[in-house]
């Protein structure tokens, strides 16, 4: 009795095991034939099935196809939480396209800054490409209506309870802010990113 | 000696499970190839973002950058149907073109053969028999 309970117990572990990779592959495959939002459920599957950590980094790419950046940076965060190793130069291209796209742009440039050219030439050479715009853009102060947008964007996320996505604009918020003579709600920016940190600390 | 037997059946039981749950070389190969798969798909899709950066203001309608980017994503996807419809259309117009002027060929060929076939008609058959170049003087 006992040896088949046992037995029942492995044989339905390592088939779970074995099914998070193939909805690894499924995500994969679906996701080189642009059906992203069939790969995302893939993904987030094989998470759920203990394919590793790095599902969820891939679930929080395909965000970024989805054209979901703000969910992509929550999805991201939450994966570095569960997985830090599974991120990778490839994942960070990613993230700094999720940040790209919310306006985050000094996010971005950190992360396309670890990119550099370990990602093979031609993502490489988008990464650099990247950055030689945004260091075009940073090269004027951002307008105090520029900051005061972010802000907006923090609080907002803060209500909606995603904290980390609205730490992510008060970086930003306070970044900007240090390139502007006025240094317009730098402290401001500080101090929510102060509480959003202790509210993000386990 | 019960406590020591039941002690040992345990044991051997838990090593079998750990034997047994531990991932094979089979598992961890298939996991492998699942994560390169992942990863040339990630690779293969990792484009470069279509507009340039630029800071955003309250003052403009820009408030959710989600929907922003779904803006930029649908336009750019209109563009590249645009264009696609638009290189079908160039494609259909030059291979209507094509028909055309195949067709122009042929009718002016077929032209060009009735007007010799009517001209043949028209012309009187044997020798002397043309009224613009009449014949010559008996010899």
């Amino acid at each position: 009795m006992k040896v088949a309970g046992f037995l029942t117990l492995v044989c339905l572990s390592s088939g779970v095991l074995g099914a998070g990779e193939d909805h690894l592959l499924a995500g994969a495959q679906l996701f080189r034939e642009r059906r992203f939002q069939e790969a995302y459920v893939e993904f987030m599957v094989a998470s759920r099935l203990g394919a590793g950590g790095d599902a969820a980094w891939y679930a929080a790419a395909t965000l970024v196809k989805l054209q979901r950046p703000e969910d992509a940076l929550e999805a991201f965060a939450a994966a570095e939480r569960a997985a830090p190793s599974a991120a990778d130069p490839l994942l960070d291209y990613y993230r700094a396209l999720a940040c790209y796209d919310v306006r985050l742009f000094l996010c971005a440039d950190a992360l396309l800054d670890g990119v550099g050219d370990r990602t093979g030439p031609r993502i490489g050479a988008q990464a650099r490409k990247m950055r030689a715009d945004i260091a075009a853009l940073l090269s004027s102060a951002p307008s105090v209506d520029s900051i005061d947008w972010y802000h907006s964007r923090g609080e907002d996320a803060r209500k909606g309870g995603r904290n980390a996505l609205a730490a992510l604009y008060y970086r930003e918020a306070s970044a900007l802010a240090a390139r502007r003579p006025d240094r317009h709600r730098q402290a401001e920016a500080r101090a929510s990113l102060s509480g959003l940190r202790k509210e993000l600390a386990p | 000696m019960l406590l020591r037997r039941r002690l040992m059946g345990f044991f051997s039981w838990q090593l079998l499970g750990v034997l047994f749950a531990a991932p094979g070389p089979a598992r961890t190969a298939q996991a492998e190839e699942a994560r390169a798969a992942v990863r040339a798909a990630l690779e293969q899709e990792a484009t470069a973002p279509s507009v340039p950066p630029v800071f955003p203001s309250r003052s403009r309608k820009e408030t959710d950058p989600s929907r922003m980017a779904r803006e930029q994503s649908a336009a750019s996807a209109n563009g590249a149907a645009a264009a696609a419809k638009s290189e079908a259309a160039a494609r259909s117009a030059q291979g209507a073109a094509a028909s055309a002027a195949k067709n122009a060929n042929a009718d002016s060929h077929a032209a060009a053969g009735q007007e010799r076939a009517d001209e043949a008609r028209k012309k009187p058959h044997g020798p002397g028999k043309n009224p613009q170049n009449p014949p010559g003087p008996a010899r």
